[in-house]
């Protein structure tokens, strides 16, 4: 290194600032994401971000006024003031304060830190559309469609008349108070998939509230996506044109994932796994066929899992073609007309694995960036941007345009560059 | 401050040595960015506020030792422990671990911090080298 000069020159007294665990900001947190927008100029591109995620824990007091049974309003309250409504009475729990790294990822013990304006303060759900707000705007995401986090495993509630009445809660909770807080905001929302009529029900009160794009199931749980009961939920989303997505998510209380110890182990497997079964039967049974027109959204669970199940699949289908009438072609070929999300993007040291992968899986017209911020194993816009693999356009497909198509989006950038530039309130 | 001032090896103003005891994490604004500066065990290290993985704030993460497997010696597991002289410099994006002292990945050598020289005058003027 040359040392010049030696003396600092006042006018290179630059401004610093001591990092301080006390506060928290998701604009200083995201202050890089915002660099690599500008950098690459995507604030002139379409981004939306397929799977993001809110606390509706941290909301939990105003969603329970949604719920319609008194008595259930009278256990989520317990008679109490809202600020000691429980969830643990209908969000099913499990050791999983690990997500965090033992508070190396800082937003998950500091964001409660966050300050936004007032308001955006007055009530959680104006919070809840802020915070997602200020992550939106710093990584340059025009849209961005929001799912909760515990109740990703509500699905192992015993009574699946709780599983119905929060679905209802939330749903219009989200749709009343939360997306019509902020244009970006969309939603795919949570069907009580234990009551195949409730789920049904939920559709067609829904499908046309504003924002909802498609709907949800969690993938803990133990009923089959090929029962018959579901066959008239599948008719209406298809004949409505809303995508039904499958999030993944992981419960220790499967007893195949006891033996699982550490936290890397659970979520690498969990993740996936519970995916597998539901694509697995999914494509065994012919829904493929059944319902041609209704569009299925693998959600989280990353890409590595797809040319497994490709390559198995199609393997076992050539020698055991009579356990599956309705498939006229490979079940690999039906998997490359569905969709995934992006996130959690794998990293493999030979690239051409990963892009091996984009190819098996027609990613240019189906992959649908996903960053899941806030959570642990979240991806910037970047990681899609920056794979040198890609043309121009499938980039451009792949962050923006095929989930525009897919979700009835407008195919242009909503955020303004000027005001992102200026400075984000 | 003009761009055209900062080529490389300029070096930039960021304190007195007595302003940085052990734990102060200061992040200096350079053109195009910024460099953190950590102190830690009587040191100054400094480095790119990018992390290498994808680009996460990381000299604002946490300081934490390794932690290290305890084991018997007939190889059963006794616990884990924090290292007392492997300092991580940990990303608050996603977690990855880097060395503090060279800025590499804890784990992964594809990733690699981009550090920065600190230079300590006598007089305690402590700045960064561009
Ligand atoms: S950006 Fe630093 S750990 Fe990912």
């Amino acid at each position: 290194m040359t040392e010049t000069p030696v003396r600092p020159d006042p006018t290179l007294r630059a401004t610093y600032r001591d990092v301080d665990t006390g506060s928290f900001d998701t604009r200083e947190l995201l202050a890089n994401a915002r660099r690599q927008a500008e950098e690459r100029d995507l604030d002139r591109m379409l981004v939306v971000d397929v799977d993001a995620h809110h606390y509706e824990t941290e909301a939990w007091s105003e969603i329970v006024t949604y719920l319609e049974d008194p008595v259930l309003q009278h256990l989520a309250t317990a008679g109490r003031h809202p600020s000691l409504a429980k969830t643990s009475a209908f969000l099913p729990t499990q050791i999983s304060g690990q997500q965090d790294l033992a508070g190396r990822v800082s937003r998950y013990t500091r964001r409660h830190l966050e300050k936004l304006d007032a308001a955006e303060e007055s009530t959680k759900s104006n919070r809840t559309a802020g915070l997602a707000r200020r992550a939106m705007e710093m990584m340059s995401i025009d849209y961005q469609i929001l799912f909760p986090g515990l109740m990703l495993n509500l699905g192992l509630h015993p009574q699946k008349e709780f599983e119905v009445a929060v679905a209802r809660a939330y749903a219009r909770w989200l749709t009343e108070k939360v997306i019509p807080a902020d244009p970006g905001l969309r939603t795919m929302l949570y069907l009580p998939f234990n009551d195949p009529e409730a789920s049904l029900e939920l559709v067609k009160e829904f499908a046309d509230a504003p924002g909802v794009v498609g709907f949800m199931v969690t993938a803990t749980r133990y009923k089959a996506v090929h029962d018959n009961a579901y066959m008239p939920l599948y008719a209406e989303l298809e004949r409505r044109g809303k995508p039904l997505g499958f999030h993944a998510v992981f419960h220790r209380a499967d007893r195949s994932f006891e033996q699982l110890n550490k936290f890397i182990s659970i979520h690498s497997l969990g993740f996936t796994f519970t995916n597998m079964i539901h694509l697995t039967n999914w494509i065994v049974n012919g829904l493929p066929v059944r319902f041609p027109g209704l569009d299925v959204v693998w959600i989280e669970s990353g890409l590595a899992w797809l040319p497994f199940l490709m390559q198995r699949l199609d393997h076992e289908w050539a020698l055991r073609s009579s356990e599956t009438p309705l498939l006229t072609r490979a079940p690999s070929t039906y998997i490359r007309e569905m969709y995934f999300t992006s996130q959690p993007l794998e990293t493999p040291e030979d690239l051409s694995i990963l892009e091996t992968t984009f190819k098996m899986i027609n990613a240019e017209t189906q992959l649908l960036y996903s960053s899941d911020y806030p959570h642990w194993d979240f991806d910037v816009p970047s990681r899609i941007y920056d794979l040198p693999f890609l043309t121009d356009q499938a980039r451009r497909n792949i962050l923006g345009l095929n989930a525009a198509r897919l979700f009835g989006l407008p195919t242009e950038p909503r955020l303004d560059p000027e005001y992102l530039r200026g400075g984000i309130r | 401050m003009q761009e055209s001032a900062l080529k490389p090896g300029t070096r930039v103003f960021v304190g007195h040595r007595s302003e940085l005891p052990d734990g102060t994490q200061r992040i200096v604004s350079v053109p195009g960015g910024e460099i953190g500066v950590i102190a830690h065990g009587g040191h100054l290290y400094a480095y790119r506020n990018r992390c290498a993985h994808q680009g996460g704030p990381v000299c604002e993460g946490m300081v934490i030792g390794r932690v290290m497997a305890a084991m018997t010696e007939d190889k059963k597991m006794l616990g884990e422990y924090f290292s007392e002289s492997e300092p991580h410099l940990v990303c608050p994006w996603h977690g990855m671990e880097f060395l503090l002292e060279s800025g590499e990945s804890a784990v992964d050598p594809r990733f690699r911090l981009h550090r920065h020289e600190v230079v300590e005058d006598p007089d305690g003027t402590v700045h960064v080298v561009i």
